[in-house]
């Protein structure tokens, strides 16, 4: 009788895909040397913090050596193990080897979930590997339990949203240049993230368990950032999903679906922590409407570079999960609506008196974002960008409509002789126009400029993309 | 019912007709050979037929399923090898079957029966526990047949296998592909190597600008690139260099071209190819083309041409191909 092994049966339930890739990392020198490197560095802070304890135990030194530990382990779980969960996606879209693996049967959403899930347990043998010397920074005193556990769980969801993030990234390039630039871009966003995550695991060692203890604020955040980590991973591997979706699957419906969830629990999150909380603070709803206005730039920026049109094989899907780049663009101004409708209407309940300014800060920030994706889509399909296709077309186009509606006004400024920052010229600029909306009648000016502007080139683009929907279609 | 049916097949990509309305079929334990120059539309059939594309138009049956409507159901019948072989190179090759073999949800002792099958069939035992890094293309490319074989499909697709292999490895490929077909596998495969092809292929499929130009045995196609008229192919080889080579063959195709029932006449180095055809209505008698070889050879050599073979010679695909083909890519 064969007798089946723990391993096997772990190996069995864990899928073909994370079987390969936890004995593909584990082999990698990479980790041997992180392992190898993040033990010792450990060891060596642990005997110096022993040392030091056995000096002056009455000092509090806690905070100080969690924050050491915490910014070592950060190092390996805010780049290290993303940006390996990167290249090794890259490396399956580069070797197309993820075409067999789609033949297989696995779908794309599992090899997706593979890839994440081998890097996250990865991530957890590196942790389990630092485990004993955070807890012994807690035996230092002046730390408590709580707040290293919290610190653990929000770095946690912020390591699994970058590990999506550079999983995600690998699959949206398909050029050689594309992928250059992708890699550019993922080292950046990944550097970015491992300095905003040492930075703030600092200060949470340092102030989180008094924060913790005394503001109710605090952990509505702790929570949001947890929420907002796992929501937004899950919507970054629906895209990986949908970057290495064939043309005989429906790339759109994850997405959308994860995006729009999102939206929807975001809104209802924001909305019950302002009655729970009750703090009357009109910023909290300005930087909430400013905050969901740039990830619904950066989010819809994706959305809508999809494809126009559809094979005749969706034609029976239901309307809203048809792909198609019209269908995408009409979700993501409706989200943007209606997210901007509560953050709102947060303001109006809560802030204990409305001000204009600080209406026209949740109002704006909407309708520039709307303007400049209409504009990127406009650029991309009426302009010899088209040739690239469509959403490479779309990413240039936006990203051409923010340099040149930041750049041409200025120029034109200092042409007419006045400072480059010449608001009367800047008023729609991405950057100089939505800084100068506090300021009372120009406020008022940009305000409505950027309304109607948003309202034309919204239709415009509508228009474009449902005759090329139809176009596509026929 | 054929295994396969492809009726009208049609992909554009925006005004680029990449596939233009093709339509064949292909039966259980036979190998089609799909031949066409660069930019055909070869590979993009394949990718249809394989569930990685869709089609503008037209329909593609594997046993009765549509590729485009039930893509998860006719996946488990068909093994594609695209032209990249696709190993992970960090992997030996029993990792990287067992890997795939588990991604086609085979379990426990089964798939370890099947590995070990696959790897006996495809002569990869010996080279198990290597790394795929290490191994040369030829082996490369038989791990890459190993792995298209682990879920026992009824259709293999392969995009040019024999491409950049050794002249053995192309022998050992042949053979393995025979192999497969005598256990009633249906084989779709493209190569340029078109000498491979005509050896193992039953039928076979010439494509050009995306329209398929001729279809069907490959004896048929020959016949009919023949043309109707009785007719005898000969080949000859020149003696000599360089310059001297160069002017004798010239000489010769001038000569040759003079010569009555003469047609067809190619050069290429030292080796001219040539028909001796009689005209259409014609009845040939019994020996017709051996008797006008020896008048043609006594001409040669009273004319001093430096020859030194002359033979007979049978058509072959590359014959029916350059005919078909007007060697026009997209």
């Amino acid at each position: 009788m064969t007798t089946v092994t723990f391993s096997e049966r772990l190996a069995e339930a864990a899928g073909p895909i994370v079987v390969k890739e936890v004995r593909q990392g584990l082999r990698a020198k990479v980790f041997a040397i992180f392992f190898g490197l993040l033990l010792l560095g450990c060891l060596v802070v642990a005997l110096v913090a022993a040392a030091e304890f056995d000096r002056s135990r009455s000092v509090d030194l806690g905070p100080d050596y969690f924050r050491l530990f915490l910014g070592a382990l950060a190092i390996v779980e805010y780049f290290v193990i993303p940006y390996m969960a990167f290249r090794a996606m890259a490396r399956e879209r580069e070797d197309e080897t993820w075409v067999l693996l789609v033949l297989t049967g696995l779908g794309a959403r599992r090899i997706v979930r593979g890839k994440v899930s081998s890097a996250l347990a990865q991530g957890l043998l590196y942790a389990s590997a630092c485990a004993p010397f955070v807890l012994f920074s807690y035996y230092l005193n002046g730390i408590d339990l709580p707040t290293v556990l919290v610190a653990l769980v929000m770095a946690a969801a912020w390591s699994c949203l970058l590990v999506c993030v550079g999983v995600g990234a690998a699959t949206q390039a398909h050029s050689r240049l594309g992928r250059a630039l992708v890699h550019f871009v993922v080292l950046a966003v990944l550097l970015g993230g491992t300095a905003a995550g040492i930075a703030f695991s600092a200060f949470f060692a340092e102030e989180g368990g008094r924060l913790l203890r005394e503001q109710v604020g605090f952990r509505v955040f702790c929570v949001a950032h947890v929420a907002f980590c796992v929501t937004t991973a899950w919507v970054a591997s629906e895209g990986a999903a949908s970057g290495l979706a064939l043309l005989s699957e429906n790339a759109a419906k994850g997405p959308r679906l994860a995006l729009s969830l999102q939206v929807l629990l975001a809104t209802v999150v924001a909305g019950i922590s302002a009655v729970v909380v009750d703090h009357g603070d009109k910023v909290a709803s300005s930087v909430g409407s400013v905050g969901s206005a740039l990830y619904l730039c950066l989010a819809g920026l994706f959305a809508v570079s999809e494809h126009d049109g559809f094979p005749p094989a969706f034609a029976r899907t239901r309307r809203w999960f048809k792909p198609g780049a019209l269908r995408s663009f009409t979700m993501l101004v409706l989200l943007l609506m209606s997210s901007t409708a509560v953050w709102f209407a947060i303001y109006v309940a809560f802030s204990g008196g409305r001000e204009a300014k600080y209406e026209r800060i949740v109002l704006a920030p909407p309708l520039f974002v709307v303007l400049y994706l209409s504009l990127g889509v406009l650029l991309g399909r009426l302009t010899p960008l088209r040739g690239l296709g469509e959403p490479i077309a779309t990413r240039t186009g936006f990203a051409l409509a923010v340099v040149l509606g930041t750049a041409v006004p200025m120029f034109l400024s200092v042409m007419t002789g006045h400072h480059a920052e010449y608001k009367e010229l800047n008023v729609l600029s991405p950057l100089l126009g939505i800084a100068s909306i506090n300021g009372g009648a120009r406020g008022e000016r940009v305000m409505i400029l950027a309304g109607v502007s948003a309202l034309l080139f919204g239709f415009l683009a509508y228009t474009t993309l449902s005759s090329r929907d139809v176009e596509r279609r026929s | 019912m054929s295994l396969l049916s492809v009726k009208g097949l049609t992909r554009h990509y925006g005004p680029l007709k990449a596939v233009d309305d093709i339509s064949f079929s292909l039966e259980e334990g036979t190998i089609l050979g799909f031949i066409g120059p660069n930019g055909a539309g070869k590979s993009t059939t394949m990718r249809i037929l394989a569930t990685l594309d869709v089609p503008t138009a037209g329909q593609v049956l594997l046993d009765g399923k549509s590729v485009v409507d039930s893509p998860d159901q006719v996946r488990p019948l068909l093994g594609y090898m695209p032209d990249r072989y696709g190993t992970y190179d960090d992997m030996t090759v029993v990792e990287f079957l067992d890997f795939f073999a588990r991604a086609y949800r085979l379990k426990g002792p089964e798939r370890k029966k099947r590995v070990d099958s696959v790897m006996e069939f495809a002569g990869l035992t010996p080279l198990a526990d290597k790394l795929t890094v290490a191994l040369s293309k030829g082996m490369k490319q038989r791990v890459a047949l190993g792995r298209t074989l682990l879920h026992d499909p009824r259709l293999l697709i392969l995009d040019e296998p024999a491409d950049g292999l050794d002249p053995r490895a192309r022998i050992e490929l042949r053979e393995l592909l025979k192999a497969l077909s005598a256990q009633g596998k249906a084989v779709l495969i493209s190569s340029h190597i078109l000498t491979e092809l005509s050896e193992i292929c039953d039928t076979c499929a010439i494509i050009e600008q995306g329209r398929l130009l001729a279809t069907g045995p490959v004896a048929e196609i020959l016949r009919g690139t023949a043309g109707a008229a009785p007719h005898h192919d000969l080949q000859l080889k020149l003696f000599g260099a360089g310059p001297a080579l160069d002017e004798a063959a010239k000489k010769t195709e001038r000569l040759l071209l003079e010569q009555p029932l003469v047609k067809n006449v190619s050069v290429e180095g030292s080796v001219i190819r040539l028909t001796i055809e009689l005209q259409a209505g014609t009845a040939p008698t019994p020996g017709w083309g051996e008797e006008a070889s020896v008048r043609l050879l006594k001409v040669l050599i009273a004319a001093d041409a430096p020859v030194c073979s002359f033979q007979a010679r049978e058509l072959d695909l590359e014959d029916a191909f350059m005919t078909v083909t007007k060697g026009k890519v997209q």
